[in-house]
């Protein structure tokens, strides 16, 4: 028989060349060159006379089997590769660490869902929290600035910010330790400012003393701090003012010219003597441009001021300076008899004048007459808070999932103590796995917040500048936190894990759920209590702000137009030409002028009742009105009648509120109608008699107790008009209120407001909390329900088996599904529980800022605790339908 | 005469394969491994597959080129060429070698005069 015939030696060489390509050591050019190789072997021999089957068999050993010419070939490369052996670590790398960093990423690599629902989770926390804190650190920030902040106080009196003018000066002279007094008033108020062809309406011009850049650093770029406020008539302006007037050319000794100020209607000239830069936004005053003092005392010494200066007549705001480790409590302890000394008025009271610090004014002050409206400390406090509840789900949440996950870890972990892992070089591994992430959810938190912080500015309603280059400390206490957050959440599986029985966990029968479940329970109820009472919250406030909103005033705020002339000349002086034209509009139902109205402020006066004695006075809420104001807003008339135009004696007559008529000490509304009472104002004030009683109504927030208040005709001019209008074509009844506007003045742009908008301004702060508290509690809940869809996802896996059986004995899929949902609806329920009492007391505190507020009824803790029930349902019934939905069949293959 | 130790042979693969790369244009594995046992007279016996990643290490060094071409056979081949920096590597290690020859030689030549 001829050997070669049944030899194949194509097919022998293709055969062995799958057996290499099978190995996966070498490339197929390799293999193509080492085929080659072999062939030429082959048939070196068969033209030696071998036989086919002998040749290739001899040339195959000659190459060497595949698994020794892997070998060679790897032999070259590991060479090149690594000048140390693989299994020794490099010196500067900490140990295993490769292998840590190699588990890390594999870990998230194969958890794709779970990484992303913790890190994800995570990074909307930290988000949230930086944005609340950011604004939080805004607030806390206000009037720091300064470098004397901590020795300068205001000094206020009683629930008023201002001060009267002529306490300043004599302040310093009386007290060595007041370094100085400084006196700021507002002058101007949208006041016309002309230079040359330049006209620019300016928002805020304030009086200031010559001292007062020794007091705040508000730095003056141009001119001399000592002397820049010293003379009459000068003007420091601010830089953004400076450039809108002058350009790039320089203003010092430029002469502007000024008017429409309040107390003093003349149009004034004034020098400019400095220029300062902008006034920062975290201030308690804004200043656009500051007239010396001297100017006031000037125009007073000549008669020319509207009210003279006084030590009685509350119009400044007074600044004093006090020496480093000054005590501000002895100074407040002698200012009554200081007063005392100088004010004649025995029925003055001079004990309530007191000091307060000026870094207290934005938060810690709720006074009247304040420049601008300040912060609350509550709502800070409130925020704080927030941010923190939010971090801290945020935190549970990766906690939790963590330990979740861990627990499939349990073969690793005894892998690596059977090797010789030591207990800390474990916990060591998994800190660092969960710091890993941690800082993967600070990368995207800071997107987050890069992307989230326009919003966050409207939301807040102010500017909250960032930005990560001025600040490495920022920077480093973002990375603390995202460190510090990573170390908790990777603490407590570090420890647990660290802690297993290798020979437990390798035998696997070690029960590693027990010990973990009812932490985990526990924290998913923690969850869920901060989210439900959140929610609650966030009900209740809305709940009380609709209140705010839709409780009767007592008059009808709807479809009055104001419009607010005191800051014009031309229309306060010709107000009831205005009011005659206006009642001529054929949509226009009735028009009021009067000093104030309602949702503004409301001076206080003293009166005293008919038969008193001289020191039987009580202070009373003051408004000037016109003949028209009681019917045009429409308040109710108890008993008596409203003012009338056709009757003379009017003009020296009273009409009180129901508060007004309690304060008087009388019974009834009808009791009080006759009697006299005199208003004691000097030069100003008279004895008439109570003509009317109108019933209470609101003057301003409903945050207040609706005050005493007495209305009589005007004598100091008015500051609004107001017209109710016809509810239909609204808008042509102000385009001809406009036309009217400018034909009076043609100065200032035509302005309007409806009294409804104004009052629900009243209440933008409580609109802000309940805004944010509605984002907190959705976020809040959304994290909490990302570890509850996380959690039952675990708890799917866990359980594949048991529900496997279950269906096998004949366990319906509705049956499943309900028994999986139960378990984590009845931590949902604890939860609702649990929040309850949290929440209604916290709003129960909150409540207490308003006078007039609602009951907290089941139906807001309802509502919220259903929709959490229904949100944690959603969330658990994917699970859990794909769990009962599952082929048992699948889940018991192994068993 | 027993053959060459392991050492020895794995020592002088790399001057072996460049010198017979400088002796001509081109070459490839086998033609290589059947030159050097010519040449060595069956002494320097390599085993086949060591041949292939020494080829492949000298190539990626830089030392030699290697090109696809085809066999007489029209079989895919792969041949190699010296490259400027092989023959210079060469040039040292034909120095190193004739240094330790000499020294042996010298050593070798000495010994019947001390005796």
């Amino acid at each position: 028989m001829e050997p070669g015939a049944s030899f194949d030696l194509n097919a022998e060489v293709v055969r062995w060349r799958q057996r290499l390509v099978h190995h996966q050591a070498l490339t197929a050019e390799e293999i193509d060159e080492l085929e080659d190789h072999l062939w030429d072997e082959v048939e070196a021999r068969l033209g030696a006379g071998a036989t086919p089957g002998d040749a290739f068999l001899a040339a195959t050993r000659r190459l060497g089997g595949d698994a020794s010419l892997a070998a060679e070939f790897r032999k070259v490369e590991v060479r090149r590769r690594a000048s140390r052996p693989r299994w020794q670590h490099h010196p500067l790398v900490p140990l295993m660490l490769t292998n840590y960093a190699k588990i890390a990423l594999r870990t998230l690599r194969r958890h794709k869902g779970y990484a992303f629902i913790s890190i994800s989770g995570l990074a909307a926390g930290i988000a949230c929290c930086l944005l609340i804190l950011l604004f939080v650190q805004d607030e806390l920030r206000y009037d720091r600035y300064h470098e004397k902040a901590d020795r300068v106080y205001r000094l206020v009196k009683g629930n008023s910010a201002n001060s009267p003018e002529l306490w300043a000066p004599a302040l310093t002279v009386a007290f060595p330790e007041v370094e100085h007094a400084v006196r700021l008033m507002e002058g101007f108020s949208r006041a016309l400012v002309t230079y040359e062809e330049h006209r620019f309406q300016e928002p805020d011009g304030l009086y200031a003393d010559a001292a007062l850049f020794d007091v705040f650093s508000w730095p003056l770029l141009q001119g001399d701090p000592a002397s820049a406020l010293r003379d009459p008539f000068s003007v420091v302006l601010t830089e953004p003012m400076a450039a809108q007037f002058f350009g790039d050319a320089d203003p010092i000794g430029q002469v502007l010219t000024i008017g429409g100020i309040s107390n003093d209607a003349q149009q004034r000239e004034y020098k400019v003597t400095g220029v300062m830069g902008a006034v920062p936004r975290t201030s308690h005053v804004r200043v656009d441009y500051l007239i010396s003092f001297a100017t006031v005392e000037t125009l007073n010494d000549a008669g020319e001021w509207g009210t003279p200066l006084s030590w009685d007549n509350r119009m400044v705001k007074t600044y004093v300076l006090l020496p480093e480790n000054g005590d501000p409590q002895r100074l407040e302890a002698q200012l009554p008899a200081f007063l005392r000394r100088h004010i004649t008025d025995a029925q003055y009271d001079v004990t309530d004048a007191r000091l307060q610090a000026l870094t207290d004014i934005h938060l810690h002050s709720d006074l009247r007459s304040e420049f601008m409206p300040g912060g609350n400390i509550t709502y800070v406090y409130l925020f704080s808070a927030l941010a923190a509840f939010i971090l801290v789900i945020a935190c549970v949440n990766f906690m939790n999932l963590a330990t979740a996950r861990s627990q499939q870890r349990g073969r690793e972990v005894g892998m690596r103590k059977v090797l010789g892992a030591q207990r800390m070089q474990l916990a060591r591994q998994f800190l660092g796995e969960s710091i890993l992430q941690s800082l993967l959810a600070l990368t995207m938190a800071l997107l987050l917040l890069v992307g989230l912080h326009p919003a966050f500015e409207t939301l807040t309603g102010k500017p909250l500048p960032f930005d990560l280059g001025t600040g490495v400390p920022v920077l480093l206490g973002f990375l603390g936190l995202a460190l510090g957050v990573g170390a908790l959440a990777g603490m407590y599986p570090a420890l647990l894990l660290s802690a297993f029985k290798p020979a437990h966990v390798l035998k696997g029968d070690a029960d590693q759920g027990t010990r973990g479940a009812l932490i985990r329970q526990g924290l998913v109820v923690f969850q869920f209590v901060i989210s439900i009472a959140l929610m609650i919250s966030t009900v209740v406030v809305y709940d009380q702000l609709d209140y705010l909103k839709n409780k009767d005033l007592g008059f009808q705020d709807e479809q009055i137009v104001v419009l607010p002339i005191g800051h014009s000349r031309q229309l306060r002086e010709k107000a009831e030409v205005v009011k005659q034209e206006l009642m001529q509009h054929p949509h226009v139902v009735s028009v009021s002028a009067s000093h104030s109205i309602p949702s503004y402020w409301l001076n206080g006066f003293f009166y005293r009742p008919e038969g008193a004695a001289q020191s039987d006075r009580i202070s009373l809420r003051d408004v000037s009105i016109d003949h028209a104001f009681i019917d045009t807003y429409r308040m109710a008339v108890l008993a008596g009648r409203s003012f009338s135009r056709d009757l003379a004696g009017d003009s020296t007559a009273f009409v009180l509120n129901e508060s007004a008529v309690r304060a008087f000490g009388w019974t009834s509304a009808d009791e009080a109608v006759g009697k006299q009472i005199e208003w004691l104002f000097p030069n100003v004030g008279f004895q008439g008699p109570v003509i009317g009683v109108i019933q209470d109504f609101h003057y301003g927030s409903l945050r207040e107790v609706i005050p005493p208040i007495v209305f009589h005709i005007s004598r100091f001019g008015s500051g609004f008009i107001s017209a109710r209008i016809r509810p239909d074509e609204a808008r042509q009844t102000l385009a001809s209120l406009e036309q009217l506007w400018h034909r009076f003045e043609p100065d200032y742009p035509f302005e309007y407001f409806f009294v409804d908008e104004q009052f629900a301004m009243l209440y933008a702060a409580e609109e802000r909390l309940g805004r944010t508290f509605g984002y907190g509690a959705s976020l809040a809940i959304l994290i909490a329900c990302l570890g509850l869809f996380g959690l039952a996802a675990f708890m799917a896996e866990r359980r594949k088996k048991e529900i496997g059986v279950r269906k096998v004995l004949g366990a319906s899929v509705f049956g499943v599904a309900l028994l999986f949902s139960r378990d984590f609806l009845k931590l949902v329920g604890v939860a609702f529980i649990v929040s309850c009492p949290i929440a209604y007391i916290g709003m129960d505190i909150w409540l207490q800022n308003f006078a007039y507020r609602i009951e907290i009824r089941p139906r807001e803790f309802l509502m919220a605790g259903l929709a959490a029930l229904i949100i944690a349902l959603l969330t658990v019934s994917y699970q859990s339908i794909r769990t009962a939905l599952a082929d048992p069949v699948k889940s018991l293959r192994y068993e | 005469m027993s053959s060459i130790p392991q050492a020895l042979v794995a020592a002088s693969t790399k001057p072996l394969i460049l010198s017979i790369l400088a002796s001509r244009e081109e070459s490839y594995g086998y033609e290589i491994m059947r030159l050097v046992k010519l040449f060595s007279g069956g002494h320097l016996a390599w085993s086949d597959g060591m041949l292939y990643p020494v080829l492949h290490r000298l190539e990626r060094e830089g030392l030699i080129a290697a090109r696809w071409g085809l066999s007489e056979a029209g079989r895919r081949r792969k041949y190699y060429r010296l490259q400027p920096q092989g023959a210079q590597v060469l040039q040292h290690e034909k120095q190193h070698w004739l240094q330790v020859h000499t020294t042996l030689t010298t050593l070798w030549n000495l010994e019947p005069r001390l005796t």
